[in-house]
């Protein structure tokens, strides 16, 4: 109730200002403010993986497809960027090809194939060995990384997911945003109506894949080393879980993440006997935070 | 204006269509009616650019459209409505229609259209679309079809499912666009509920032109 208020005060001094976004602003430069080692290196990760939500949400969001494999263009430009950073352009090309391609199936099937193919993908990835000056170098052991500092990842991050929340949400409310929300709720009355449906969804695919890239690209850099986890099942079923704990408003997926990567991370290792647990309260009080969170001005 | 010479479809074996024939000129309200199953709503989807003939040809403004796809036929003007209404769930009405509008519009120009048409089909344009009823989804899909400026209108049952009420609020509005000078083809059931508006009725009856 007392938030309602807040929000509604705020609301009214600056109409178009929403607290979703002020509270952006302020989960993502209070912790330069810190300077604490530990809290810049959780959120640097949870922005990381804020983006690769993000690029999740709007492919759910804006054209009704639910992925389970948005771990492949995130660990695909991870791996090119390690072993052929020229080539890194691929990773969001090459996956959005694979999405269309499957996109000719029904939505339910869509999710059961992704799913599949994350981990035809994870396992595949244990495989992959190149030759390098003589040396087999890769497989489970993975590759390295001309890593970043912790700073500069984080403004790294901090741009990358800034300049992707707010490109999302202008297209959201442009024109395409709209032919998008249509094509998603009835392909074949938006095809009525004059859209063309292959080149929206083309449109989305790329769009998607491309910011999942790019959180990929960020993963590889921040921790200077990629391996077969950033194929895993737990990557591509992070964005799914953190949009059901907080909801699937865009800031919810900065909020999602950075309460996923605390419980699994941070809890994990001052906590190690509880921290399932505590993964489990959290789910289980979800709903209530959903409720909570979803109070608009 | 539209001139469908020998179409004929088959679906799975079963003919469907039979060699129709027929021609809407400007301005003409032609009425297609029929029982169940006699390919009404099978030939203005042919039209649209949903179904493709397997024989025949269509012409619109002297121009083949035969096996275009819909958004390109729209774009040519003429405009399809779902038999069973099919809205964009998740957005306002005016949404709804705005999008449509965007076929030839930009944004700004789209929503002012989309505005000019609910007030004139009397539809609220803040309302979530899956919150409408039944007559209000009705002309919901007319104001649709007719925010992409079309120069001619396939209405698919545009009365079916309604009760009388809502019937007469729809058969209004479709004799408004008559007066307005749109060419249509509107399928029914039953000869009588279209008697005021069109201009001529075609009879269909096993996937033959029976009549007119």
């Amino acid at each position: 109730m007392r938030f309602n208020r807040f929000s509604c005060i705020l609301c009214s001094v600056r109409g178009d200002l929403l607290i979703r976004d002020l509270l952006l602003v302020i989960i993502v430069f209070a912790p330069i403010l810190t300077q604490n080692y530990s809290i810049l290196w959780i959120s640097t990760l949870s922005m990381i993986y804020s983006l690769l939500v993000i690029s999740w949400l709007f492919m759910e969001r804006q054209s009704g497809w639910t992925s389970f494999a948005h771990s492949i263009p995130f660990g695909l430009a991870a791996y090119l960027l390690a072993i052929y950073p020229y080539a890194v352009f691929i990773a969001p090309l090459a996956s959005t090809a694979l999405f269309l391609t499957i996109s000719k199936l029904d939505r339910v099937k869509f999710v059961f194939v992704t799913f599949v193919l994350t981990v035809v993908f994870w396992l595949s990835s244990f495989y992959m060995v190149i030759e390098r000056n003589g040396i087999s170098i890769g497989g489970e052991e993975g590759f390295s990384v001309l890593s970043l500092y912790l700073s500069e990842s984080y403004i790294f991050a901090v741009l990358l997911l800034i300049s992707s929340y707010v490109f999302v949400r202008v297209l959201e409310k442009s024109s395409i945003g709209l032919k998008m929300a249509a094509m998603r709720d009835d392909e074949e009355a938006a095809r009525a109506i004059g859209i063309n449906v292959f080149k929206y969804r083309f449109m989305n695919f790329v769009i998607s894949c491309s910011i999942a890239s790019l959180s990929g690209i960020c993963y590889a850099l921040f921790f200077g080393h990629v391996s077969p986890d950033v194929f895993s099942i737990e990557v591509a079923l992070f964005p799914f879980i953190a949009t059901f704990i907080a909801g699937r408003a865009w800031i919810s997926a900065v909020v999602g993440s950075y309460i996923l990567v605390i419980v699994s991370r941070v809890f994990s290792g001052f906590v190690p006997d509880f921290h399932l647990l505590i993964y489990a309260i959290v789910l289980i009080a979800s709903p209530k935070l959903r409720r909570w969170w979803g109070v608009k001005c | 204006m539209l001139s469908v010479k020998e179409v004929c479809k088959v679906y799975n074996g079963v003919v469907v269509l039979k060699g129709i024939s027929l021609r809407v000129e400007e301005r003409e309200v032609v009425g297609l009616v029929g029982p169940n199953g006699s390919g009404k709503s099978t030939l203005l989807r042919i039209i649209a650019g949903f179904e493709k003939p397997n024989c025949g040809r269509i012409f619109f403004m002297n121009r083949e459209i035969t096996g275009l796809k819909p958004e390109k036929v729209v774009k040519l003007g003429i405009s399809y409505s779902f038999q069973i209404p099919r809205p964009f769930k998740n957005l306002k009405v005016i949404e709804n229609i705005a999008v449509a509008s965007l076929l030839r519009f930009d944004k700004k120009r789209a929503f002012e259209i989309a505005r000019e048409i609910c007030e004139l089909i009397g539809l609220e344009e803040d309302k979530k679309a899956e919150n409408l009823s039944q007559g209000e989804l009705k002309l919901l899909e007319i104001a649709r079809a007719l925010a992409t400026k079309p120069k001619l209108l396939l209405l698919d049952e545009p009365f079916s499912g309604l009760d009388v009420k809502n019937t007469r609020w729809v058969l209004s509005e479709v004799l408004k666009l008559k007066r307005m000078g749109f060419s249509m083809m509107i399928t029914a059931h039953r000869v009588k509920i279209l008697e005021d508006i069109v201009d001529r009725f075609i009879e269909l009856r096993g996937g033959r032109i029976v009549k007119g």
